[in-house]
């Protein structure tokens, strides 16, 4: 990401210098983000969590708050909530409460949502980006989801109740963030990080990961200002855009162009790119936060959290640094086959399957990677493909041995990723098994020969390159199955030149 | 009842999304009071070293398994709405957003 150039501001590092005054300013972010938990069920009833069903249809008297009902905790949504704590270095309080925060809205059915207030169920843990800073996190605490107003058709506003109930963890950092590009990497490490431990599918185009910016700006040197919250960002793009926008404007109305920035929220207008108040923040007492009579103590204990700790799978920053080190892969190929857990679960298998970490590297990111991004494969998944990590490994003992080449292998490969036939049968199925027989091989390099004399000639005269024109003949007249390296040698023999 | 009393009484009020007119306030008034007056006891009661209650009774990690059941029922729950529109629920335009 580069640094956008604002006018009447210069940028040195995370500082914002404004040309007016020449204050050098400093940004204090620090980001909330609700991630919604990948549970089967609400987090205090049994209606199903599913996104894009009809209106309503995922309701029952537990969630829309009918009196007399009383919310269950879902066992799931707990052991999810730990395991994100867990994978983030993070303290599990030995016992956690659910609180009542009350508001009056029309998708809060009960008019307070349950939420954990004074004693979350973790605490601590951090995050280190790209840049090197280390982002801490203060707490991560469980909550419901509200519901869904629908404000832009006809007279009234129309409330759907299916997300009413959802499970949610709600992470809150530390202040420890001054510039966007930080900020955004802070949420895809952690976005990375929930998808990998199966804690939460994190879509922000779905609403199943959305954040939130606290963010203020100071005079260099000076105390920290009054913070102003962006709710409800749905991607990453967006919080970058928003964090840049706002900081001009702030240091702008500090220096007395508009009002003082007051505490309040703000919305972020995505096609204009600026922010605007929502509403005066109202005082936390406001809330009357109190514990959830409904809902006993949880406890965690420690067999409990050592359960879910070896719940956890290998994290995505280890596995790249372990691909570099002991694999030998680049930083980017590390980085491609560890984006998603599936591609490197699939990687490894393939890795130890075939002994060749490069090769199965290479034919996942420049082959498999690239083909199911195109439409002609039903999988969207490497998982979803019939082509499974052993049949890669074959695959490429067959290269290896000289069986197949390269561009025969490719066949081979796209075939293997619609039928799941073995490796070996396609070879024999396509006819690319490599033709290895001298006999044949000089028959086929005789005849390229004939009427080339100008080429022939180029290459006497030390222009072996040219021989290429000719070994072009051959893998045409071969269709494709000649090894190139023997028809190289016998064509050079042939002319007379040897290397 | 003193002026900050009142005040404290409209601001729950209002908390409550409940409208006081005057002479409503100056009925509640000195109900509001008694309540007031009674939670002065329970806050006067020296409770060092007296964990707080977290439940009303000695249960903990009720939990219950993650298994999907039946929603609804449907008709029943928005047939208590005053305001039905077709599957949603119908409430007065609201403009901006909940939390």
């Amino acid at each position: 990401m580069s640094v956008s150039q604002v006018a009447g501001f210069r940028r040195e590092g995370t500082e914002w210098i404004s040309e007016s005054s020449g204050t050098r300013w400093i940004p204090v972010i620090g980001l909330e983000v609700h991630a919604q938990l990948r549970t089967m069920t609400k987090l205090f009833c049994g209606c199903a969590n599913r996104f894009g069903a009809s209106p309503n249809s995922l309701t029952c008297s537990v969630c829309t708050g009918q009196p007399g009902t009383l919310p269950v905790l879902n066992c799931d949504a707990l052991e999810l909530a730990v395991r994100a704590a867990l994978a983030i270095g993070a303290e599990v309080a030995p016992t956690s409460k659910f609180d009542r925060k009350n508001y009056f809205y029309c998708d809060v059915p009960k008019n307070y949502q349950i939420t954990q207030y004074d004693m979350p169920y973790c605490s601590g843990g951090s995050i280190t980006v790209p840049s090197g800073r280390t982002v801490r996190l203060n707490r991560i605490h469980m909550e419901e989801d509200a519901g869904k107003s629908v404000h832009d058709q006809g007279d009234s506003t129309l409330v759907d109740l299916n997300r009413a109930g959802v499970p949610l963890i709600e992470s809150v950092t530390e202040a420890d963030l001054d510039n966007a590009e930080d900020a955004a990497a802070y949420l895809s490490a952690l976005r990375e990080i929930l998808i990998y431990t199966g804690v939460s599918n994190a879509d922000m185009e779905k609403g199943e990961m959305r954040c939130d910016v606290n963010i203020s700006v100071h005079p260099v040197g000076a105390p920290w200002r009054t913070k102003v919250e962006i709710k409800n960002l749905n991607s990453i793009s967006n919080v970058v855009a928003s964090i840049e926008h706002e900081i001009p404007r702030q240091i702008a109305a500090w220096e007395g162009v508009g009002p003082d920035p007051v505490q309040e929220t703000r919305l972020f207008d995505a096609e204009k790119g600026t922010t605007r108040t929502m509403r005066s923040k109202e005082g936390e007492a406001d809330y009357r936060y109190f514990p959830d009579p409904d809902l006993p103590p949880l406890t965690a204990s420690p067999a409990f959290i050592e359960e879910q700790r070896a719940a956890l799978p290998e994290l995505p920053g280890a596995r790249r640094a372990r691909y570099q080190a002991e694999m030998g892969l680049s930083a980017y190929d590390a980085g491609v086959l560890t984006a998603a857990r599936d591609v490197a679960d699939f990687f490894e298998a393939a890795a130890r399957l075939s002994g060749r970490p490069k090769e199965a590297a290479n034919w996942i990111s420049n082959e498999i990677l690239r083909a199911l991004s195109d439409d002609e494969y039903e999988a969207q998944l490497i998982d979803e493909l019939p082509l499974k990590p052993f049949d890669l490994a074959d695959l490429i003992g067959l290269v290896d041995k000289g069986t197949l080449h390269m561009s025969g292998a490719r066949q081979v490969l796209r075939q293997m990723m619609k039928s799941g036939k073995a490796a070996g049968e396609l070879v024999i199925e396509l006819g690319l098994e490599q033709v290895q027989d001298d006999e044949q091989l000089e028959a086929w390099c005789a005849e390229a020969l004939v009427g080339r004399e100008a080429v022939i000639e180029q290459v006497r005269g030390g222009k072996t390159k040219a021989v290429g024109s000719l070994m072009g003949a051959v893998m045409q007249a071969s269709a494709g199955k000649a090894n190139p390296q023997k028809v190289r040698e016998i064509l050079l023999r042939l002319i007379g030149t040897a290397e | 009842m003193p002026e900050s009393k009142l005040d404290l009484l409209q601001k729950t009020a209002e908390l409550a999304r409940l409208e006081l007119n005057d002479e409503q306030a100056r009925a509640l008034g000195p109900q509001f009071d008694a309540i007031l007056a009674h939670f002065e006891i329970l806050a006067a009661v020296d409770v060092e070293g007296v964990p707080p209650t977290r439940g009303a009774t000695d249960l903990a990690d009720v939990r219950r398994q993650d298994l999907i059941q039946e929603s609804g029922p449907f008709e029943a729950l928005l047939a208590n709405a005053p305001d039905r529109q077709g599957e949603h629920y119908g409430v007065p335009k609201t403009i901006g957003e909940g939390e």
